[in-house]
């Protein structure tokens, strides 16, 4: 199963293959739970959304049409989530990244250079400071920017989840980054 | 190119997303100005940063609670696919069509049979000439009559018989 694509994966969990969906499960429960965190900081409304994702993608799984490919209409169900959340609940994150920093050493994924404790809490703190930033810009920059630099999609991908034009996705990217730039440089952090 | 015209791509190099003499531009102007090198440096450490941070795992407690609510999930729903009418006339037709080919044959033979005619006297009398053009007569109507049938359902070739 692991070596089978997404699209491939659908196809057989709108078969009924209870395989396939623990495959699915696997690949993008965490990815979907960051994406969702990032957005609402609040773990558990985080782990709702990925559950009810999930819920839909399988529910569904027999109307993909295989037009996009699977993880642009997965996020694309996140994030109408997560809008729909945002708008129920009025939702203002507080305390970003509280839980991020209180993650226990074995949360960190395998396959990552070691760190000694020391450089582990310096890349922490550098990485909250420039998450802490990402915070404060717009929603649809910040989602772009997750979507890019964090969950590797292309840009037009990003487009077709957040439905906007592939160019605007793109000068989305570019402001934020300048943004973020612009108001890193103060802190003086080497990031 | 001056380090305000750099500044200003500096995002979009620094995501890659700069290509063929745009690229090359600021490349030239990077390679001669350290404080727009260093400005690209910055970017890139903060892009490294954002793709870096370890992605959230799920707790046991969440994997545990997520399989068991996918447990009920119906992942192969009955597809409810609505009767095709269309079909359904055509399929009628050929059938219909088919039966009425069928019962004159069978009234020939029946006909033969019960000594009402003598198919080969018949034939005898004709001569063989006739005999060909009777029997491509009827091969003809016999092929022709369910395909003009079906193709008053649907156009066949592009011919319409009738619409």
């Amino acid at each position: 199963m692991e070596h089978l694509p997404d699209e491939e994966l659908i196809a057989r969990c709108a078969c009924g293959d209870r395989r396939a969906m623990d495959e699915i499960v696997s690949r993008y429960h965490g990815k979907l739970l960051d994406f969702a965190f990032r957005h609402l900081h609040d773990r558990e409304a985080a782990a709702d959304i990925a559950q009810s994702a999930f819920i839909r993608v399988f529910e569904s799984a027999d109307s993909f049409r295989q037009k996009a490919s699977f993880r642009t209409w997965l996020y694309t169900i996140a994030m109408n989530l997560i809008r729909d959340h945002c708008r129920r609940w009025k939702v203002r994150p507080e305390a970003p990244y509280s839980e991020i920093e209180e993650a226990a050493p074995g949360d960190l994924p395998t396959g990552r250079r070691w760190y000694s404790p020391e450089e582990a809490a310096v890349d922490r703190i550098a990485a909250s400071w420039v998450w802490e930033q990402v915070d404060e810009l717009p929603e649809s920059h910040k989602a772009a920017i997750t979507l890019r630099f964090r969950h590797g999609l292309t840009y037009d991908e990003i487009a077709e989840v957040m439905g906007a034009p592939s160019g605007t996705v793109k000068s989305w990217i570019h402001y934020g980054l300048k943004s973020l730039r612009e108001s890193l440089q103060p802190l003086n952090c080497e990031v | 190119m001056n380090c305000e015209r750099c500044e200003e791509m500096l995002a979009a190099h620094a995501a890659g997303d700069l290509e063929g003499a745009k690229a090359m531009e600021i490349e030239r102007h990077l390679g001669e100005c350290h404080a727009c090198r260093t400005a690209l440096e910055a970017y890139q450490g903060m892009i490294a940063r954002l793709a870096d941070e370890p992605m959230l795992s799920p707790t046991t407690l969440e994997s545990e609670r997520l399989a068991e609510v996918l447990e009920h999930v119906p992942v192969c729903r009955p597809v409810r696919r609505p009767v095709n009418v269309r079909s359904f006339k055509e399929f009628l037709g050929f059938s219909v069509a088919t039966a009425v080919v069928f019962a004159l044959m069978l009234t020939v033979l029946a006909l033969q049979a019960l000594g009402q005619i003598d198919i080969p006297a018949l034939i005898a009398l004709m001569g063989l000439p006739r005999l060909v053009v009777m029997a491509t007569a009827i091969v003809f109507v016999t092929s022709f009559i369910p395909i003009w049938i079906t193709a008053r359902q649907r156009p066949l070739n592009g011919l319409t018989f009738g619409r």
